[in-house]
């Protein structure tokens, strides 16, 4: 290339290369940077609106900022037992999943067997099942058996929905191992319990971080199951934010729901998704 | 490895996760239709038949069922449209494609409740995108974007949790076309154009089937969406049915909508397999 000619004069080549490898991928990154940032900068920044100084039409940034909104939800509301209640189901829910889906697991990485294909597809069915038909007549199913309104319904319920991701990236983890270095292990005496505790289970390690994280999540973001079994009595972040939304939206409040429900979200499955390496998490988490 | 030995074993390992979730599922769809011909009820007198259907047969049902379908195809084919040429330009390595690919994971990863919040506050009588417009005098005044009687308002939020979701399908599906595909159809004479319609459209046709109908069933069922920031009327499916079982008492109504929903979702998922296959056979 001789160096000083002007872009575009003579040779219309590098301008359009230019164009193709840094104008376009620039403004693609910025709209998408937008969309997406946009609409969550504006949910922080009603969050710090100061009430003695309104924040309205004309004005396009708030004009004063305190973290006021955030000790009023936290004073008046029923929040801190919300998010109570949320991780000790999500924790609940995750540790039953994990208990239910490991034995399902280990018999998937382990054996080739008829039906595996059809357990898999039963296993993702929760996910599919409209949400809203699943809790309202589960709930008819717990009237009967007194499980409505408890405790122990939610987890059940919970757990039911947890279950495929768990499931999943259990049984991805698990048949992932390879056969070599199990077989080797039984030829050099290992039994079966010293393989699953010195070979299987510090393979799977990361597929049980990454599924008992995406467990967790589907947990603390279910909404249809917890509004129909749970309230009035026992409330978790989601209710709670979807009270905020219903006929009169405080968009102050919710704002401060809002991003106590995302913030752990984004981080968990972030941190999920750099543990996994590969897309298991994105794919996963949206039902696949 | 033997297979035979095992089978006991594989029965009991496979037992509790099969069980618990066949058991519940099987109790929520026999639970639905007993209740839709008046088999199970604890609340009122009810007597066994079709009384439920034809009561629920009514314009208001299918009302909530054209809306709820308007709105999942407006929101999967839309997500489809824009994801598409995403995916495709995110086959290309360019400066700055892992953040590309961080921020379009971000809706991904947010909670539904929370990103029905995010763009009901932008999109709102005073949000910031009808101020936006109303200062660059594209608009004389704001419009009204959410709660609108289109239901114009779930589509946007729909499609902003949803499009991530089909553009990640779509550059997995993009990425597993072999290269030798591409480099073969170049080889003997195709422009980027012929290579795309060719070779990359027909296969990648059924990942953007599954999305598709994954986000479709996702919407048609949609209960939190549609309260929040959906019309007065009509009330998507699953509000209805909510409405008729727990205002109204209503159960076997509530169970026959429960079935519509159900029902409805295999047909357009068979639907979409079939529009699929179609397209495969048009565009090859």
């Amino acid at each position: 290339m001789t160096g000083g000619l002007p872009l575009g004069t003579r040779s219309p080549a590098p301008v359009l290369r230019a164009v193709r490898l840094g104008v376009v991928p620039l403004a693609v990154i910025v709209v998408a940077g937008i969309a997406v940032g946009v609409p969550i900068l504006m949910a922080i920044a009603w969050s710090l609106v100061d009430p003695d100084h309104p924040w309205s039409y004309p004005d396009m940034f708030p004009p004063s900022v305190s973290l006021y909104q955030w000790e009023y939800v936290f004073r008046v509301t029923g929040i801190v037992p919300a998010i109570a209640t949320s991780y000790v189901l999500a924790t609940a829910a995750t540790i039953l999943s994990f208990l239910i889906a490991l034995p399902m697991a280990y018999a998937m990485g382990r054996w080739a067997f008829r039906g595996k294909e059809l357990i898999r597809i039963l296993m993702l069915l929760p996910l599919v099942m409209p949400g809203m038909v699943v809790a309202l007549f589960l709930s008819r199913v717990f009237a009967a058996f007194g499980l409505a309104q408890t405790f122990h319904g939610l987890v059940l319920a919970h757990t039911l929905l947890g279950l495929p991701f768990m499931a999943r990236l259990l049984s991805t983890s698990f048949e992932a191992i390879p056969r070599e270095v199990s077989d080797a292990a039984s030829n050099l005496g290992a039994s079966e319990f010293a393989k699953l505790r010195t070979i299987y289970l510090p393979m799977v390690r990361p597929g049980i971080f990454a599924g008992a994280i995406l467990t967790f999540i589907a947990s603390l973001e279910e909404f249809s199951l917890t509004y129909v079994i749970g309230t009035p009595d026992y409330q978790t972040i989601p209710t709670i934010l979807f009270g905020f939304l219903g006929q009169r939206l405080v968009r102050t409040q919710a704002s401060v729901v809002s991003l106590i429900l995302l913030v752990p979200s984004l981080v968990l499955l972030f941190a999920a998704d750099r543990m996994l390496k590969r897309d298991y998490v994105s794919t996963g988490f949206s039902k696949l | 490895m033997t297979r035979k030995g095992h089978r006991l074993e594989i029965a009991l390992l496979v037992l509790p996760a099969v069980g618990f979730v066949a058991l519940f599922l099987a109790a929520v769809l026999v639970m639905t239709v007993m209740q839709s011909v008046g088999l199970f009820s604890f609340t009122q007198e009810t007597q066994v038949g079709l009384q439920s259907w034809i009561d629920a047969a009514t314009g208001q049902t299918w009302d909530s069922f054209s809306y709820s379908a308007k709105i999942a195809a407006t929101s999967a084919f839309g997500s489809l449209l824009l994801a598409y040429p995403l995916a495709l330009f995110l086959r290309r390595s360019f400066v700055g494609r892992p953040l590309l690919n961080a921020i379009i994971r971000v809706p991904l990863f947010v909670p539904a409740l929370v990103a029905a919040f995010l763009i009901l506050n932008v999109m709102s009588f005073h949000g910031i995108v009808n101020e936006v417009l109303v200062r660059l005098g594209v608009i004389g005044e704001p419009l009204r974007l959410t709660h609108d009687d289109w239901g114009l308002g779930v589509v946007f939020i729909q499609i902003w949790k949803n499009l991530p979701f089909l553009a990640l399908i779509l550059t997995a599906v993009l990425a597993n076309i072999p290269a030798d595909l591409e480099a073969a159809a170049r080889n003997l004479g195709a422009g980027p154009f012929a290579v795309f319609r060719h070779v990359l459209l027909p296969l990648s046709i059924p990942g953007a089937q599954t999305g598709v109908t994954l986000v479709f069933i996702g919407v048609l069922g949609d209960f939190a969406i549609n309260a929040i920031a959906g019309p007065l009327y009509p009330p998507s499916l699953s509000i209805r049915m909510y409405l008729l079982g727990r205002n109204f008492g209503e159960w076997g109504q509530a169970a026959v909508v429960a079935i519509v929903i159900m029902v409805s979702s295999l047909l357009f998922a068979w639907l979409f397999s079939i529009l699929g296959r179609l397209t495969v056979r048009v565009v090859r």
